[in-house]
């Protein structure tokens, strides 16, 4: 009697616990579906575990029905986005890639989309969770401002320039010789109408980097080079300050992979500031190797300096301190937050001494070589998203250059005069060569791959050495047939 | 005297490029658009061609490379101006078969030095 009593009282227990559940269960359900970002959940064995209407809208698979998990693995594929595969429910990271698909009217959108790994409380994998976020006001936003600042930059430069040129022929005499006092006044309006023009190049580039739209041409270069150019800028300006500005680098210089415009830039600003703080003493300009596959660049002066106070304000927009200190010390108060972004773009970092009276010193340290990996990631998204978009194959070359005694400039030119036009190729750590070949399908990769091993061979010496041809080798991956996506053709060619 | 032909809609510009290149002892024959300069360029055989990219009626570099498909016209050497920041707009300018390609705002004297170093080449 007493365990049929008990039993029932269990059985209420259960269903109690059962009802609490479901309605629970009927809570995050009801969540899931009516939050306005997509989700997709898939578990361990590649099923679908949960998907919400929203998501359903935006990847365009209409019904339940429709969305099984065959249709959503099919359409997740398509998008690039290889929730399925075990690798990708494997790793750490949450990765977000933005693609396009539809919202809630069925018009094209630009959806977000964050894949993170689901674990259980030890920190078992459970799946993947795929969160769609519409985010297309937010680009047209973007872009809107970023349209904005260039499209006025530009519209105000050819003005400008009409100005400045107006102002430079009657100052340069050519309408006829001036007077003192006229010479003074026209000399001042054409120094600010220099200022202006910097400051509107200045905005421009602190709006495209904040806006992360500063591509990075980079290339191999010799720092040695960098530095005398933008020494020989200032050179004139310096004598007639009275100041020497000293270089001090290794001979043969130090090679680096960057984008040289925006490297002279950064000196330009830092030797520019110097310059500009200083009426005595020295400007030195120091470039040396340093640890770990860096090189260490610092610009230092005997000027002003900065106190502890303004220090740390020193990288932030429109901050001047040397204002009430110097008269022509004029600038946009930009240069140091444009040089800050521009070697941190360059994956380098930058910090700034100074001592109030006595001087101010900037160093920055940027990486020398990059890694495959990295230089793959940054030369192949372009070229892959225009095969992706047109359709047409792709082909991407992997060379091992250890083999090779010396890899020269003239074997560059050589190896380029292979190439069509679109193609690009770049030197990477531990003498690799990355040649990315776009509109080229594999059976062509091949045959520019031997003619290239062939220049290489010529220059192994004597010429018809007894070096096996087998020293210097190459890896091939094209688009399709090695993979979609960019993590695809790199594992292919590792 | 040598004569350059200046292809540039803006006419403010080009009046004060006409008066730069006259104190310079060069003649200066002022076009607003591509049409104009072709015309000119056959009738009037400038020495050399100052020629703006963005025109009213046609790209730039369509311009440079009608000049330089015409027989008459394929020796003048041409000079590219150009203040919109095109992607390679360089290597375009070339490409379409001109000598050399200045980006807005250049130094009048880094213009003028080019010019006198051209016209001796030619």
């Amino acid at each position: 009697m007493k365990k049929r009593e008990e039993l029932q009282r269990r059985n209420v227990e259960l269903e109690m616990l059962r009802r609490m559940i479901r309605s629970e269960k009927g809570k995050m359900e009801i969540v899931v579906e009516n939050i306005t970002e997509g989700v997709v959940l898939i578990d361990q064995k590649g099923e679908v575990a949960v998907i919400n209407s929203r998501a359903r809208q935006m990847l365009g698979l209409g019904t339940e029905e429709e969305a099984s998990s065959m249709r959503v693995k099919e359409r997740l594929d398509t998008l690039g986005l290889r929730l399925f595969e075990r690798e990708y429910q494997e790793q750490e990271k949450v990765v977000a890639k933005d693609v396009d698909l539809f919202n809630r009217m069925g018009t094209p959108c630009i959806a977000r989309c964050q894949v993170s790994p689901v674990r259980d409380e030890a920190g078992n994998p459970l799946g993947v969770a795929l969160v769609l976020a519409d985010v297309t006001q937010q680009r047209e936003a973007d872009q809107m401002k970023s349209d904005f600042v260039s499209i006025v930059s530009h519209e105000l430069r050819t003005p400008l320039s009409i100005i400045k040129e107006g102002v430079a022929l009657v100052l340069d005499g050519v309408t006829g010789a001036l007077n003192p006092q006229q010479k003074e006044m026209l000399s001042t309006a054409r120094a600010n109408i220099d200022r202006l023009v910097w400051l509107i190049s200045d905005l421009l580039d602190i709006s495209k980097l904040e806006a992360g739209r500063v591509e990075l041409k980079r290339k191999r270069l010799n720092l040695k080079d960098v530095v005398q150019e933008v020494v020989g800028m200032f050179a004139a300006q310096a004598k007639e300050k009275g100041l020497e500005i000293q270089v001090d680098l290794p001979a043969e210089g130090l090679e680096l992979y960057a984008d040289r415009d925006r490297l002279v830039q950064v000196f330009v600003n830092l030797v520019g500031n110097a310059l500009k703080f200083t009426s005595h003493g020295t400007l030195r300009v120091s470039v040396k190797e340093g640890s770990s596959c860096e090189v260490e660049c610092e610009v230092a002066d005997t000027g002003i300096g900065i106190s502890k106070e303004d220090l740390q304000k020193v990288f932030s927009k429109f901050q001047q301190f040397g204002r009430t200190a110097g008269s022509g010390a004029k600038g946009t108060g930009l240069g140091l937050s444009i040089v800050k972004q521009l070697v941190e773009l360059h994956k380098g970092k930058v910090r700034v001494e100074s001592t109030l009276g006595q001087g101010t010193t900037v160093t920055f340290v940027l990486p020398r070589l990059t890694t495959v990996e990295e230089l793959f990631q940054e030369r192949i998204v372009q070229p892959l998203k225009r095969a992706q978009e047109s359709g047409s194959p792709l082909s991407c070359l992997l060379f091992d250059l250890k083999g090779l005694d010396v890899y020269g400039k003239r074997m560059e030119e050589q190896v380029k005069g292979l190439l069509r036009k679109n193609a690009d190729m770049v030197l990477g750590e531990n003498h690799t060569l990355l040649v990315i070949l776009p509109e080229t399908q594999r059976q062509d990769g091949l045959k520019i791959a031997e003619r290239i091993l062939g220049v290489f061979e010529n220059h192994v010496e004597p010429p018809d050495a007894q070096r096996s041809p087998g020293e210097i080798s190459y890896r091939l991956a094209s688009f399709p047939e090695d993979g979609q996506t960019e993590g695809d053709l790199l594992r292919r060619l590792s | 005297m040598k004569v350059l032909l200046v292809v540039e809609d803006e006419s403010e510009q080009s009046r004060i490029l006409q008066i730069r290149l006259e104190a310079n002892g060069f003649g200066a024959i002022l076009v607003k658009n591509g049409t104009e300069a072709l015309k000119e360029a056959h009738s009037r055989k400038p020495d050399l061609i100052l020629l703006d990219l963005l025109l009213p009626d046609m790209n730039g570099l369509e311009v440079c490379r009608k000049l330089k498909e015409a027989a008459e016209t394929r020796q003048i050497p041409i000079v590219v101006i150009t203040g919109y920041p095109v992607e390679d707009v360089e290597r375009l300018s070339r490409e379409a078969g001109a000598l050399l390609c200045l980006k807005k705002p250049y130094a009048v004297s880094e213009l003028l030095a080019e010019i006198k170093r051209l016209l001796k080449e030619v």
